[in-house]
């Protein structure tokens, strides 16, 4: 029986099954937005989940020249890694489902999985486009993933802790940390970005110059594996950045406990799948109003603009913390 | 928002395209657009004042149109002029430079566009066989029309 | 890293049209560019030579979908110089208000697409929603929107009526100031302009070398429009000018061809203002008499030159084509060549690249023989530059 209860949280909820519920309605919701943003009318709500049966229906074929094993692999390692880090995330309550300090970093790292995952599948592919993609992948880690990094210890720093759980209880009540770390939470969400490769960011799928990059050769059930940790890592993404500058499922302070526990719990959700769905509009929002950068205009702006303000908020931080206590 | 501040005005603009314009596509096919006048949609062949003279077919870049003739003596010994047309629709690229050249106006095109088939064969166009001249063409075969 | 061979199509998100472009690239440096054409030959040229000249019009518009009626124009031009026949001045006045919305509608296209190359999807989206104002507009006066079917050997096929000059005028005040807003965004919009500034830069006297035509030729600084040079039609009876930018990179491209809209705008309405009535066609004769004439026409990426040899029949011998694109590619080439792999869709977009029209040569060669030739890319620009 033991078992049953981890795998059950990991399977279904907030696992695999809930994330890629979640995730199918986020996508739809992302691109209904850029429609209407783009005076079109946009796809009916089904969409993505006729998209990803279609896809699950294909044949698969492997290169003949690709290595096999890595081929297979990459795209199963970027999902497991997605869906392993919701455990650690809140999402009915302050506390997630484990939690121990130091689970912030372990979920930033599992986050980086995807992008390395897309190299060696890129790579592996012997594909001239997965190879420039699989390249693009890379460099584009350089650029987003320490701002990102920074960003996230910021609201650490303010809780006083390592542990994602710690830092939504210390929000709870209505003290959400994005106030004292505005700037932080603005670098959050524009490296959230890069992560999901998307408009301006995602140069290394490219699709007009490099076809799709380190997904090219990928067809049928590896390719639905692939879309499924991209909508995964959407829904991920924006959990933590919920949860670590927007209270996660705290709507001012009421208290869950007094609704009981399947309630409470029920209401957190739909606080927190609010506060996602927030994250979301402004993700299309971005991708609808700018165009692609090249890969090392990317990389220049974001060490720079993204680097600089997360390391001012750090220190903004624990300025205040040691002086004052907060 | 002066546009110097290039992004955020485009997002203006995307916010103002979401909350306040009406979309600019239609619902197909439960909306349809209405084509103008002189779309040329489906082709028409009216043979009261057709003559048989050819004109069409000889000008008809995808050779769509034949022409079939027919001399039939009547009973009092004239001799009569009858025939049809065969319209080859799916070689038709809709120019309309067989109703420009017809003198007669037998052909026009309607604002059908629905006009997809299913088999090569749904798109012969059979006009019926009746008298459709009762003297020898003689129009002006020198100019271009 | 060692060079990797980079192919660009046939197929691929980036072209419009199959062309194979090969590029040899350094991590994300184009160290050399290559390029097969042909896919999308049809032998146009010889058809034409086994058809009258009536179904020759159409023939000839379905060379490209976009510039169809520039082909038509300068068709029935070349036709009508082996003739002593006078077009209409009301029929020249309508020829050039649709060759002027046709150089519209291209420009509108070419605008999105160049947006969707570089990622900017939204102004894809905005750039083709206005364009249908001018699409409608030619479905009202024509009855089609692509392949107009307007220009005929002697006049024009339809006249427009005052209803329709209403709602012409209509148009394309709206147009014109969508179009200077176009020139706005371009210009202002951060993410946009990271990506055509200082992209596929060609200065004027390489393009000069080159033989480069129309807006890739003006936005280095060259003013040369056929237009002016060689008018035609009614083109020295309204009031417009040419439009240059010393810029020499994609962005200098952009604001010329949004230019080029909103002059195109503006010569229409005079021309709505200017056209006397009277008659639409004039009569033109089936059998043209021998001898052989060339036209050029301003078409939307450049100089278009059609070549007619008749020889007192009603089939022509020999009908040529030189398409701008063509013109263009040396120069196309030269840009991508030493830039980045993510310009190279936009800087090969940028000189607005139809294949359609370009794939126009044809080279008998001796069937008996048995053997095959291949065609390196400069014999057949020389090839080109000979006929």
């Amino acid at each position: 029986m033991q078992v049953l209860r981890p795998l059950f949280h990991i399977m279904v909820f907030p696992g695999f099954l809930f994330l890629v519920a979640f995730g199918l309605f986020a996508s739809w919701v992302d691109r209904k937005l850029i429609a209407k943003f783009q005076n079109r009318v946009g796809p009916p709500i089904l969409q993505p989940l006729a998209d990803l049966i279609k896809l699950l229906a294909k044949e698969d074929i492997v290169p003949e020249h690709a290595n096999r094993t890595m081929f297979v692999v990459a795209p199963l390692i970027a999902l497991a890694g997605v869906i392993a880090s919701i455990v650690y995330i809140p999402v009915w309550a302050p506390e997630a489902v484990e939690s121990f300090q130091g689970d912030l970093i372990v979920v930033v790292y599992l986050l980086t999985l995807p992008a390395f995952a897309l190299f060696l599948g890129g790579w592996y592919s012997t594909n001239p486009f997965a190879t420039i993609g699989s390249t693009r992948v890379l460099s584009q880690l350089f650029g987003y993933e320490v701002p990102f990094f920074l960003a996230c210890l910021g609201p650490a720093i303010a809780a006083g802790s390592w542990s994602i759980s710690d830092v939504t209880l210390a929000q709870f009540g209505g003290h959400w940390l994005i106030a004292l770390a505005p700037l932080s939470f603005i670098v959050a969400m524009v490296a959230l970005i890069g992560k999901l490769e998307r408009v301006p960011f995602d140069i290394p799928q490219a699709n007009t110059e490099i076809v799709s990059g380190p997904e090219v050769e990928y067809t049928g059930r590896r390719l639905a594996v692939w879309k499924l940790t991209f909508l995964t890592e959407t829904i991920v993404g924006s959990a933590l950045i919920a949860a670590l500058f927007l209270g996660g499922p705290d709507f001012w302070g009421i208290s869950y406990q007094a609704m009981g526990p399947w309630v409470g719990g029920l209401v957190g959700m739909i606080v927190l799948g609010v506060k996602i769905l927030l994250i979301v509009f402004f993700l299309s929002l971005a991708q609808a109003a700018m165009a692609r950068l090249r890969i090392e205009q990317m990389v220049q702006w974001c060490l720079l603009w993204l680097g600089i303000p997360a390391l001012i908020n750090i220190g903004a931080i624990a300025v205040m913390v040691h002086q004052l206590g907060v | 928002m002066p546009r110097r501040f290039g992004i955020a005005a485009m997002a203006m603009e995307l916010m103002e395209s979401l909350l306040v314009r009406k979309r600019a596509t239609v619902l197909y096919p439960a909306e349809r657009l209405e084509p103008p006048e002189r779309f040329r949609g489906r082709l028409q062949y009216d043979s009261s004042e057709c003559t048989l003279c050819g004109l069409c077919q000889r000008d008809c870049p995808a050779d769509v149109i034949k022409v079939v003739r027919k001399r039939v003596e009547r009973e009092d010994g004239t001799k009569e002029l009858t025939g049809h047309l065969e319209f080859e629709m799916d070689r038709c690229i809709f120019c309309g430079q067989c109703a420009h050249s017809c003198h007669k106006g037998s052909i026009s095109f309607s604002r059908e566009f629905e006009l997809a088939q299913d088999a090569r064969e749904k798109f012969m166009m059979h006009t019926r066989t009746e008298d459709v001249a009762d003297e020898e063409c003689d129009v002006d075969e020198e100019t271009v029309p | 890293m060692a060079k990797l061979s980079f192919p660009v199509g046939p197929q691929h998100p980036a072209l419009k049209e199959p062309e194979n472009l090969r590029f040899s690239v350094d991590g994300e440096l184009v160290v050399d560019a290559d390029i097969r054409l042909g896919y999308v030959h049809r032998s146009i040229e010889r058809s034409c030579s086994e058809r009258n000249y009536v179904q020759d019009l159409y023939l000839c518009e379905r060379v490209c979908g976009i510039c169809s009626n520039a082909h038509t124009l300068a068709y029935c031009m070349a036709v009508e110089k082996l003739t002593e026949v006078e077009v209409p001045v009301r029929a020249q006045y309508i020829r050039m208000i649709v060759h002027e919305f046709e150089r519209i509608h291209s420009h509108l296209l070419w605008l999105g697409v160049s947006g969707y190359e570089v990622g900017f999807e939204s102004l894809l989206m905005y750039v083709w929603r206005d364009r249908e104002i001018i699409q409608d507009i030619l479905e009202m006066v024509s009855g089609n929107r692509g392949h107009y079917a307007m220009t005929t050997l002697g006049g024009v096929r339809y006249d427009i009526t005052p209803e329709m000059e209403a709602r012409i005028r209509e148009g394309l005040q709206i147009l014109r100031e969508r179009a200077e807003y176009y020139a706005d965004i371009c210009t202002t919009e951060a993410t946009f302009l990271k990506r055509v500034r200082d992209v596929g830069t060609i200065s004027g006297d390489r393009c000069r070398e080159l033989g480069a035509a129309g807006p890739t030729l003006r936005a280095s600084g060259i003013s040369f429009d056929i237009r002016t040079e060689f008018p035609y039609l009614q083109y020295d009876q309204v009031d417009w000018q040419v439009y240059t930018s010393e810029l020499c990179d994609v962005l200098g491209r952009t604001l010329v061809r949004v230019q080029e809209v909103v002059e195109a705008c503006d010569i229409s309405l005079q021309a709505l203002d200017q056209m006397p009535d009277g008659e639409i066609q004039a009569r033109f004769p089936r059998r043209v008499p021998e001898g052989e004439a060339t036209a050029r026409v301003e078409a939307q990426r450049g100089e278009l030159i059609y070549y007619v040899r008749s020889d007192g029949s009603d089939v022509p011998v020999r009908v040529k084509i030189r398409t701008p694109t063509l013109a263009n590619l040396p120069a196309a080439m030269e840009m991508v060549t030493g830039g980045y792999v993510a310009d190279i869709p936009i800087a090969f977009m940028s000189i607005d690249p139809c294949f359609s029209c370009t794939d126009r040569m044809v080279v008998l060669d001796d069937v008996g023989s048995g053997e095959s030739r291949t065609m390196t890319w400069p014999e057949l620009v020389r090839l080109g530059r000979q006929q």
